[in-house]
C-alpha cells in the first residue's frame, strides 16, 4: 500500500473561480523520491500544501488524500510530525536567531523534555556535521546552511515524509547540488519519504524514483524519469524542463535507457550541440578597471586585489565565481556604492549605469506593477507613455499591470524589475544573477530580451552562477577568483578550456579525453 | 566564566553592581574599580572598555562635578563658587559618586561579554516563557530589518539618483522606501508564519524551552561562594562601623579589622573570573 494516495484532488482558492488544482491523481510510495515538477503557477506549491493541514490555504478541495490508508485529515494532530516541510526561501523560514535555537523550535512545540532535546540535537548535529554553526547567528549563515538548518530542524521531528517546495531555488548551484545530495543520503539511509518540487530538474531526474509533472494545474505525466522524459520531450512547449543530456540522447534517436547524467549519457554516445552563437567584442571600451583593490575594513583581508575588467560597447560578459569571491562587491565599486582602495575605473563618455539587484522586490515601491512602470517613468521624466508602453508589451506584462509586485510570479517579477531598470535609459546594464529561482521557461524568455537589449547597443555586465545560462546568453565569460579576474575569454573558448567548471556539451566532448 | 550557567552569571553580576552601588566606601570603590578594570581587560581584552572609555568617563566627571555644584552641606569650604561656598564633603562625596558609578558600569560592561542575549533570554524564559518567545523573534528581526532597509536604499538611490527634487518628493520618496521595507517584512512574516506552524507551532498551549546550558557541579560551588561572600558582606556592611560617612560630618576612620576583612572579601569575589581563567589555563599546561 503507498504510504500517500492522492485522489481526483481539486482545489479552488477561496473568491475564486478558476481551480488551481485538477482531478489530481498520483500515488507516493513509502521510502520513495518523488519530484513534482511543472510549469510556473502550474500548483506545485500549492498542492504540497494541501498535504499539510496546518498550512493549508482557504479554500474549496474535492477529492481525497489518503496517508496510510485513511483519509488525510482523519489522522490527529501526530500528522505535524509525520509530515514535515521545508520552504524556498531561506530567510523567511527560519524564525530564530540561532542556529540552536532554530534546531529546538520544533521539538520544543511538541514539549519535548530538555534532556530528550538535548540528545536529538546532539545526534542531528553530529548527523548533518554541522557542530561549527551552532553558535552562529543565522543571519551570518549562507543560504545553503540555513536551508540545512531548516532541513535539520524538520528531520528532528522524525518524520516518516518530507515534502519540500523549491528548496534550492535561492541557492548558488555548488550549495545547491549538495543540499539535493543530502536530502538524497537521507531517503536512502533512513527511508523517510521525499516529495520535492524543484525546476532545477537537471540533478533531482538522476535522483528521483517517480516524477510527477504538473501542468496547468493537471497533471501531465507521471511515471518513471525516463517514461516522463519522453513525454516532455514529445511536447515542443516542454522540451526545456527535460534535462540537457536526455534531450541530446532523444533528438539523436538512439536506442536504450534515457540517460540522467554525463556519465551515462557518455556510455551511450551521446553528443551535444552548442546553441549560443557569441558576437564578437567591439572594440570600444566604455568600462574599463586598472588595478582594482578593496577591503571593507582596515585589517579585514582584501576581497578584490589587482583586478583588471574591460567592457566592450554592445557584448554581454558574464561574471563567473564561487560564492563570497567580491562578484557582487565588483557591482558595488561599479555603481559607486562604494569606493577602491586602489586603481583606476573608468566608465566612458555618456555612460550610464542600471543596475537590476539579485533580489526583484527591492525595487519595488508600488502598489500596481502600473506604478512601478509608468509612474516611475513620469517621475523620472525618462519615458513617455507610448513609449512605455511599447515596452510593457515586448516585456509581456500588459495582463499584470493592475496587480501587486508580490502577487506576481518570480518571472514577471524579475521582468517588472528589469522594465523599471530600462526606463532610467542605461547603456550599461549590471545584472545580478537575473535568473536565481526562475525555471527554464523564464530563462529562454530572458535570454531573448537581453539578446534584443544587446542588438539596441547596450552593454550587458551579468553576474551569474548559472553556467547553461552563460553558455546560451553571453559573449565573454569571466572568472573571479581569489580577488582578481582569472580567466577573460570567448564563451565557447572559456567552456572549452575549463573541465570541471563547464557545461555538458564540454564535459561530453570526445577531445577532452 | 563566559562557559557558566546563566543563574551564576547573574548571581555574580548582581554582587559585582549592587556593592559599589550601595556601600560608598573609598577604599571598597577603589578596589572594585581595579580589579573591575582587570576582569574586563581579561574577558575582551578591554574592547568594550576602549569603546565606552569616552562616556564612562564623561559620566563619571558629571557626577564629581555636579554634586558640589548643588551640594553645600559640610563644614570645610574650600572656596567660593559664584558665591556659593563649595565643601570638601560635597567634592569627596561626589567622587564617590563617581567612582561607584564608574565601577557599576564597568560591572555591567563586563557582564555584556559574560552574560549574552541568550543566556538573558534563559534567565527570561524561567519567568515568562511566552513573552520570552516573543521577544526571542524580535530580536532576531531587528538585525534582519537593518539588513534589508541597507540593501533597499542602495537600490533606491540608484533608482532616482539623476534627479534630486525638492524636500517635499524627498520625504515622500522616503515614506516610500519605508513602506516597501514594511511590506517586505509583512510578506516574510507570512511565510515565517508558515514555517512555524508546518512544525507544529501553536498546537499545545505550552511548549518546553530548551537551551544548551547545564548547571554542573563548578556552577554549584561557584554560587555557594557567591552567596556566602555576598551574606558575609551583607552584615558586614550592616553591622555598623564600616560606613564612611561624609556627611554631616567626614569619617576619617578608613581602616580596621572590619573593613579589611570586607575588602578582602569583596577582592576575591570580584577576581573570580581571573581565577576561573587561570585554572583552565593551569589546566592546559597540565595536559600538555
Amino acid at each position: 500500500m503507498a504510504l500517500l494516495q492522492i485522489e481526483h484532488l481539486s482545489f479552488a482558492f477561496a473568491l475564486s473561480q478558476s481551480p488551481v488544482l485538477q482531478d489530481i491523481s498520483f500515488d507516493v510510495e513509502a521510502g520513495a523520491f518523488v519530484l513534482l515538477c511543472g510549469t510556473t503557477g502550474s500548483g506545485k506549491t500549492t498542492l504540497l500544501r494541501q498535504l499539510k493541514k496546518e498550512i493549508r490555504p482557504a479554500g474549496q478541495q474535492s477529492g481525497t488524500i489518503y496517508y496510510r490508508g485513511k483519509p488525510l485529515d482523519a489522522h490527529g494532530e501526530n500528522m505535524v510530525r509525520e509530515i514535515g516541510m521545508v520552504f524556498q526561501n531561506p530567510d523567511a523560514q527560519c524564525v530564530t536567531g540561532s542556529v540552536w535555537q532554530e534546531l529546538a523550535f520544533s521539538l520544543e512545540n511538541q514539549q519535548t523534555q530538555v534532556s530528550e532535546m538535548r540528545r536529538r540535537i546532539a545526534e542531528m548535529v553530529s548527523f548533518f556535521g554541522m557542530e561549527h554553526l551552532m553558535d552562529k547567528p543565522i543571519q551570518a549563515l549562507s543560504g545553503g546552511e540555513k536551508q540545512m538548518v531548516a532541513l535539520a530542524s524538520v528531520l528532528l521531528l522524525r518524520p516518516a515524509m518530507i515534502l519540500l517546495d523549491e528548496p534550492t531555488a535561492q541557492l548558488d548551484p555548488v550549495a545547491a547540488r549538495s543540499f539535493l545530495q543530502f536530502l538524497k543520503q537521507v531517503n536512502e539511509e533512513f527511508g523517510i519519504t521525499v516529495l520535492i518540487a524543484e525546476h532545477h530538474t537537471e540533478n533531482v531526474f538522476a535522483m528521483a524514483d517517480k516524477v510527477v509533472f504538473l501542468q496547468d494545474g493537471r497533471v501531465f505525466a507521471q511515471g518513471a524519469p525516463e517514461a516522463v522524459c519522453r513525454a516532455l520531450y514529445e511536447k515542443p512547449e516542454l522540451r526545456l524542463f527535460v534535462p540537457q543530456v536526455s534531450a541530446w540522447f532523444l533528438e539523436s534517436g538512439k536506442q536504450g535507457g534515457v540517460p540522467f547524467t554525463v556519465k551515462e549519457a557518455r556510455q551511450r554516445g551521446v553528443t551535444g550541440s552548442r546553441r549560443n552563437r557569441p558576437v564578437p567584442a567591439g572594440t570600444e571600451q566604455v568600462l574599463n578597471c586598472r588595478g582594482i583593490s578593496f577591503r571593507y575594513e582596515k585589517h579585514a583581508s582584501a576581497v578584490l586585489q589587482d583586478l583588471d575588467l574591460t567592457l566592450y560597447q554592445g557584448e554581454l560578459l558574464a561574471l563567473m565565481g564561487a560564492n563570497g569571491a567580491g562578484k557582487s562587491t565588483l557591482l558595488k565599486l561599479l555603481l559607486g556604492l562604494e569606493k577602491p582602495q586602489r586603481g583606476k575605473m573608468k566608465i566612458g563618455d555618456g555612460q550610464r549605469l542600471g543596475y537590476l539587484a539579485q533580489n526583484p522586490m527591492l525595487h519595488f515601491t508600488h502598489d500596481t506593477v502600473r506604478g512601478e512602470i509608468y509612474e516611475y517613468a513620469k517621475e523620472i521624466g525618462t519615458y513617455d507613455a507610448a513609449e512605455t508602453e511599447r515596452l510593457v508589451q515586448r516585456f509581456g506584462l500588459e495582463e499584470v499591470l493592475d496587480r501587486h509586485p508580490y502577487d506576481l510570479s518570480g518571472g514577471q517579477q524579475q521582468k517588472t524589475a528589469l522594465l523599471s531598470v530600462l526606463l532610467q535609459r542605461p547603456t550599461i546594464l549590471l545584472l545580478d544573477e537575473p535568473t536565481k529561482g526562475m525555471d527554464a521557461a523564464f530563462k529562454e524568455e530572458l535570454a531573448e530580451l537581453l539578446r534584443q537589449l544587446k542588438e539596441e547597443g547596450k552593454t550587458i555586465l551579468m553576474v551569474t552562477h548559472d553556467i547553461a545560462f552563460a553558455e546560451c546568453s553571453a559573449d565573454r565569460c569571466a572568472m573571479l577568483f581569489g580577488g582578481g579576474i582569472t580567466a577573460q575569454q570567448l564563451v565557447a573558448e572559456f567552456f572549452a578550456d575549463n573541465y570541471f567548471y563547464t557545461t555538458a556539451y564540454d564535459k561530453l566532448r570526445e577531445e577532452q579525453h | 566564566m563566559k562557559q557558566r550557567h546563566p543563574i551564576t552569571c547573574l548571581l555574580y553580576l548582581a554582587g559585582t553592581a549592587a556593592v559599589p552601588m550601595l556601600w560608598l566606601h573609598p577604599i571598597v570603590l577603589v578596589e572594585s574599580v581595579i580589579l573591575l578594570v582587570l576582569v574586563n581587560g581579561l574577558l575582551d581584552g578591554g574592547r568594550q572598555m576602549k569603546r565606552n572609555l569616552g562616556m564612562m568617563l564623561i559620566l563619571a566627571a558629571m557626577f564629581l562635578l555636579i554634586n558640589p555644584l548643588f551640594s553645600h552641606r559640610g563644614r570645610i569650604v574650600l572656596f567660593n563658587l559664584w558665591e556659593n561656598p563649595v565643601t570638601l564633603e560635597s567634592v569627596v562625596y561626589g567622587g564617590l559618586l563617581a567612582l561607584s558609578l564608574l565601577s557599576v558600569l564597568l560591572a555591567f560592561l563586563a557582564g555584556n561579554v559574560y552574560l549574552d542575549a541568550d543566556k538573558w533570554m534563559y534567565l527570561f524564559s524561567r519567568a515568562a516563557q511566552k513573552t520570552t518567545f516573543a521577544l526571542l523573534l524580535c530580536m532576531r528581526e531587528i538585525p534582519v530589518l537593518r539588513q534589508r532597509a541597507r540593501q533597499l536604499h542602495a537600490v533606491h538611490r540608484l533608482k532616482y539618483k539623476e534627479e534630486r527634487g525638492g524636500l517635499r518628493r524627498r520625504v515622500s520618496r522616503g515614506a516610500r522606501e519605508l513602506g516597501a521595507l514594511v511590506s517586505w517584512s509583512l510578506e516574510d512574516a507570512l511565510l515565517a508564519a508558515q514555517s512555524m506552524r508546518a512544525r507544529g507551532y501553536g498546537l499545545h498551549r505550552k511548549r518546553t524551552f530548551y537551551f544548551p546550558y547545564r548547571f554542573r557541579r563548578e556552577d554549584a560551588l561557584l554560587c555557594g561562594f557567591f552567596v556566602l561572600t555576598g551574606a558575609a558582606l551583607l552584615y558586614l556592611r550592616l553591622s555598623g562601623g564600616l560606613v564612611f560617612s561624609v556627611y554631616p560630618r567626614m569619617d576619617l576612620i578608613l581602616w580596621g579589622v572590619k573593613p579589611a576583612t570586607a575588602c578582602l572579601l569583596y577582592g576575591c569575589y570580584l577576581i573570580t573570573p581571573v581565577w576561573l581563567e587561570l585554572e583552565e589555563w593551569q589546566k592546559w599546561r597540565c595536559f600538555k
